[in-house]
């Protein structure tokens, strides 16, 4: 119960609140207003003349209201905005007034607040001076002009009508004049007449004002019509600015589309081109790689083969020089034919035979002594082996001068019989 | 039911011109308010975060309020309209917003309640965002010049009209939130009984409605890292920023104090100290004449203004 009183007592707080707010409004002179947009505080406009006018634009959000307050907030102006479009309007404020237009595109929006203050007293006065005058025009819509015109005519001949009925009754209601002179008489008819034909005059002059004013309102008609229809094509001519805006953005966009596609495309094509290339390069190495490889085979086969000729040169030079026969020795040779050119190549580069031990084999005449043979192995500084089938291996650990001079000396000897530098040619083997 | 009927049929009828919509608005005052107020508790109903207790009830009529007093504003350039289905379609546009309301459960205590009383009132008015320094801080206009570096010309710009939040400014706020003369003289007591406690409480609710009702501020008004404060204050320029995010952004006003430690002396120190009523008018410190980097105002003629939005 107790909570229910002070709810409706809070409740008649608020009522009475919003009761002082909508006349504080209407009696508000304030210095300074605050702007809020979307209920943000963006700006502010000042009544004093320095900063009369506020705008602001909002290129991610659309503006949904618009609200001025005061400095201590009280709210004096507001606006809810169109979704798309223009809206403005004028808010009242004590004499001044402030004007709210708010203008939502698609990419956003933008709100511009202005402060008019009324116009001064004398300012006022030489208006409606001029307005009487029909010359001047006042700075009001263009539209509200005819019929303020029409009225005033309308006002003006009113009064005179009334004017001349005052003049008729006036005479109706005098008291009968006393009879007066013929020339009294006539003198007065004579003014009446000039008094009468001054009123039609005046009548005359006022219905030309009118006929005047009429022309003027249909001219301020037709010049109406004609702002109208400027403005609807000046609106024609926007909207059209506005569709050639988008369509040139539009073909913006595409060409840039269609550039950057193409730059991507070409890209695309110098990277393939590039990578086709590399896998090539890659290629060319791979098989000189197994070129290389086949060719250092060939060579070790090459070499292999030439120490096997080197090898086969060695025992072959001594059998030619004493014992296989020279014609064994040319079809052992010509058997060989690229072994001799081996051969050939391999002494070129053979080691110094005199810095190994030489070995060959040697058979004795008959009866000849152990003594004379050791003798001759001591002269040559040998070595002799076991006797195998007459033939004795000598080792000579080192050789003064060519081998074939060496076992030619030998042969020279008177105890000797034959000498073979391999095992295999020796006789009897 | 006849009578209601009339009612119905008037607040659906159609309202030609401004005139028509004032009047109107004028004699069906209540039922709008009352309307507001049922959407509004509608709203709560449906996210949750109604309790049938008088704290709920009031924060519904205060929103209601809020609703209408946009209402009778944006109404008068709606016309010709039917202003009831105006009313509904402003406030379900609304409450359509994300977050529209500041509600937390705390919030509904006295001390929310005047809290956010207070903070809800200074994104609207000026007054109330520099009476926000010294019922939170308790810092008069001497000290809040002094920290925010504002020159003589801001300074009476900001303060010239400060008189009349204590006069009438305070009392409309207290009023709009709907605290008794008790709860106010309760949470004095508090005050005074239990420093610490009321102001360790007051730290924490301020933070939830700072975040709130920042949003009230311009996208470009963001919290800045203490560098961009110390430029802002070297180069004397942002006054506007520094008196609206300042007012509604402790952690950058503890931050600003720091920087400002040595220009302050030292003695300016931001801890909360809760300050229920406005200050006696005989407590106004003396003016302080701004220092070297620490305000100039407009009165030396340089741009006083930079991140502020374009005026024409």
């Amino acid at each position: 119960m107790e909570q229910d009183g002070l709810l409706s007592e809070y409740r008649q707080r608020l009522l009475d609140a919003l009761k002082t707010h909508s006349i504080r409004r209407r009696r508000e002179e304030p210095d300074l207003l605050q702007v809020f947009v979307n209920q943000e505080r963006v700006g502010t406009v000042a009544s004093a003349g320095t900063e009369p006018t506020f705008a602001f634009s909002s290129r991610e959000r659309i503006v949904h209201s618009v609200e001025v307050r005061t400095e201590d907030g009280v709210l004096v102006g507001g606006l809810c905005a169109p979704e798309f479009g223009i809206r403005s309007a004028r808010v009242p404020l004590s004499r001044d007034a402030i004007e709210i237009t708010v203008h939502n595109r698609m990419d956003g929006g933008s709100v511009r607040v202005s402060y008019k203050a009324a116009p001064a007293l004398w300012h006022r006065v030489r208006q409606a001076a001029a307005s009487l005058a029909f010359g001047v025009s006042s700075p009001g819509p263009r539209e509200l002009a005819w019929p303020r015109v029409l009225v005033l005519t309308q006002v003006v001949l009113a009064a005179t009508v009334v004017v001349l009925w005052t003049d008729r009754m006036t005479g109706w209601l005098k008291p009968e004049p006393p009879v007066m002179p013929a020339s009294q008489v006539s003198a007065l008819v004579s003014a009446t007449q000039a008094h009468v034909d001054r009123l039609r005059q005046d009548v005359a002059q006022l219905a030309e004002a009118q006929t005047e004013a009429l022309e003027t309102v249909q001219s301020q008609r037709q010049e109406l019509e004609q702002l109208q229809r400027t403005l609807a094509a000046v609106a024609e001519i926007q909207q059209k600015l506005n569709d050639s805006v988008l369509t040139v953005r539009k073909d913006l966009g595409n060409r840039n589309k269609a550039v950057s596609q193409e730059v991507e495309h070409l890209t695309r094509l110098l990277l393939s081109r590039a990578d086709l290339e590399r896998e090539q390069l890659r290629h060319e190495l791979r098989t000189l790689t197994a070129a290389n490889e086949a060719l250092s085979k060939q060579m070790a086969t090459l070499e292999s083969s030439n120490q096997e000729l080197k090898n086969r040169l060695k025992s072959a030079g001594v059998d030619v020089s004493k014992t296989v026969p020279a014609s064994s020795e040319t079809s052992a040779v010509a058997g060989k034919p690229k072994d001799t050119a081996a051969s050939t190549q391999i002494a070129e580069a053979r080691p110094d035979p005199q810095a190994q031990p030489f070995t060959f084999w040697v058979t004795f005449q008959e009866g000849t002594s152990e003594e004379s043979i050791q003798h001759l192995i001591d002269e040559i500084h040998g070595r002799k082996g076991s006797v195998n089938a007459g033939w004795y291996p000598v080792e000579v650990p080192r050789l003064v001068g060519p081998p074939d001079r060496f076992l030619e000396s030998i042969r020279q000897a008177k105890i000797v019989k034959a000498v073979s530098i391999t095992r295999a040619a020796a006789p009897g083997q | 039911m006849g009578e209601d009927r009339d009612v119905s049929g008037r607040l659906s009828s159609v309202v030609a011109n401004a005139e028509e919509f004032d009047r109107f608005a004028a004699e069906a005052m209540p039922e709008l308010l009352d309307r507001a107020t049922g959407h509004t508790k509608r709203f709560l109903k449906e996210t949750g975060q109604w309790e049938n207790d008088i704290a709920h009830e009031k924060l519904a009529l205060r929103w209601g309020y809020e609703l209408v007093e946009r209402f009778l504003i944006c109404g008068r350039t709606e016309v010709p309209c039917r202003p009831l289905f105006l009313l509904d379609s402003l406030i379900a546009k609304y409450y359509s917003q994300p977050d529209p309301l500041c509600y937390h459960k705390d919030l509904l205590s006295p001390l929310g309640r005047f809290l956010d009383g207070l903070t809800s009132r200074a994104v609207v008015s000026r007054d109330a965002l520099m009476a926000l320094f010294y019922h939170l801080y308790g810092f008069g206009q001497g000290q809040v010049v002094k920290i925010l570096g504002l020159g003589m010309a801001e300074s009476q710009r900001v303060y010239k009209n400060f008189e009349r939040w204590r006069q009438s400014g305070w009392q409309r706020a207290v009023e709009e939130i709907g605290l008794t003369k008790e709860e106010l003289r309760e949470l004095e007591e508090q005050k005074e009984q239990h420093p610490e406690r009321v102001n360790a409480e007051t730290e924490r609710l301020i933070r939830l409605l700072q975040t709130h009702y920042r949003k009230s501020e311009p996208e470009h008004y963001p919290c800045l890292p203490r560098q961009k404060w110390d430029e802002l204050f070297q180069q004397d320029y942002g006054y506007d920023y520094r008196v609206w995010h300042l007012a509604m952004c402790r952690d950058c006003f503890v931050e600003v104090c720091d920087l400002r430690y040595i220009e302050l002396n030292g003695a300016l120190k931001p801890r909360i100290d809760l300050h229920i009523r406005p200050r006696r008018k005989g407590g106004v410190v003396a003016f302080f004449l701004p220092e070297q980097g620490g305000g100039r105002g407009h009165g030396t003629g340089r741009p006083a203004q930079r991140i502020s939005p374009t005026s024409a």
